[in-house]
């Protein structure tokens, strides 16, 4: 369901690792003053993520975000800072969202969302304006834009993409092919 | 909008977002009640895993003695190490639980060893659903589940 879109995102500087590090064994501890100042320093990324890969579904977007700073609480002892610790929230928080796109859309119902994306009708765009390209993002079937998403917004390689999603390499290329084509169509460039 | 203008706004779109309220409440909530703890949690998967896993080695082990016996001698194959090391089940075993059920007794016994481990699996991926490697196993049952339909096919 997407979102109005004369809405800008509100942002949030980005949290240096350093102060991370000390919040994060605070919070291992059992302090949950500290993994709610987490929760506060990262909610916006973890949110962001989350939301384009539910199709700018902000109820969902909600609950895939609770849902992962639940998990994260879960994991935090796990942590072994090895990587920053906002690398390893986004990470969680994408395998989050791509779970819940596993349990909602079967595999073989792709092929049949895909066509049946492809045959809507052209939505009206503005050229140039990145809320129509949000509102088409939002319009792809869910494992396509989950592959175009990974790819082109958030930098993921292929091969991640396909171990995450549980697909191949050549599936995942295809799937971005697609999504690519869907997205010119709706905005205007193949008509 | 062209296929560059695309990509630059698709790259651009990868800016933090904040939820339109305060979610923290609701975490702590969850959090308050018990629904989580770092410490107490973090581990509860590892025993059912070890389970799912020790039923998966005994479905290799089913599947490998199977197909020696059907081709008369060994396989070659990535559960071969596996299998080797857990054959709990005899074939004798697997034949006489076939022919109760009426199916082919060649395969059947695998097939229940596979069936229970696919229910473990699903037990643990539903508590920790973001564990990749259940999902791996998981895999491996149905490439396993394949074979036995597969030599079942074959053998009329």
């Amino acid at each position: 369901m997407p979102l109005p879109m004369t809405e800008a995102p509100r942002t949030q500087p980005a949290p240096s690792q350093d102060a991370d590090a000390e919040l994060v064994r605070r919070a291992a501890a059992g302090e949950m003053q500290a993994f709610e100042a987490l929760y506060r320093r990262h909610a916006g990324r973890v949110h962001g993520a989350v939301w384009r890969l539910s199709g700018m579904n902000e109820a969902r977007a909600e609950e895939l975000t609770q849902e992962a700073f639940i998990r994260a609480w879960q994991k935090l002892a796990s942590f072994r800072f090895e990587s920053a610790f906002s690398t390893w929230l986004h990470r969680l928080a994408v395998n989050v969202a791509l779970m819940d796109l596993r349990a909602r859309d079967p595999e073989d119902a792709v092929e049949s969302d895909v066509l049946e994306a492809a045959s809507e009708p052209v939505i009206p765009f503005c050229a140039g304006e990145r809320a129509d390209l949000e509102q088409a993002v939002a319009k792809l079937p869910p494992r396509a834009r989950a592959v175009l998403v990974l790819h082109d917004v958030e930098g993921w390689k292929h091969e991640e993409i396909g171990r995450e999603l549980g697909m191949a390499v050549g599936s995942s290329k295809a799937q971005l092919h697609r999504a690519r084509g869907l997205l010119r169509t709706m905005l205007g460039e193949a008509s | 909008m062209t296929e560059f203008e695309i990509q630059r706004n698709l790259r651009a779109m990868n800016a933090p977002r904040m939820p339109g309220r305060d979610l923290w409440p609701a975490i702590a909530a969850r959090i308050e009640a018990g629904e989580s703890a770092p410490h107490a949690t973090r581990r509860r998967w590892l025993p059912l895993a070890a389970a799912a896993g020790t039923v998966l080695a005994i479905a290799g082990s089913l599947l490998f003695v199977t197909l020696r016996d059907h081709t008369g001698g060994p396989i070659e194959s990535d559960d071969y190490a596996m299998a080797t090391q857990f054959q709990r089940i005899t074939p004798q075993e697997a034949r006489d639980e076939a022919l109760r059920s009426g199916q082919d007794p060649r395969l059947a016994g695998a097939n229940i060893v596979i069936d229970a481990a696919h229910s473990e699996l699903q037990q643990a991926l539903e508590q920790h659903p973001d564990a990749v490697f259940l999902v791996s196993l998981l895999n491996r049952t149905n490439a396993q589940r394949m074979k036995i339909e597969q030599l079942g096919a074959k053998a009329g």
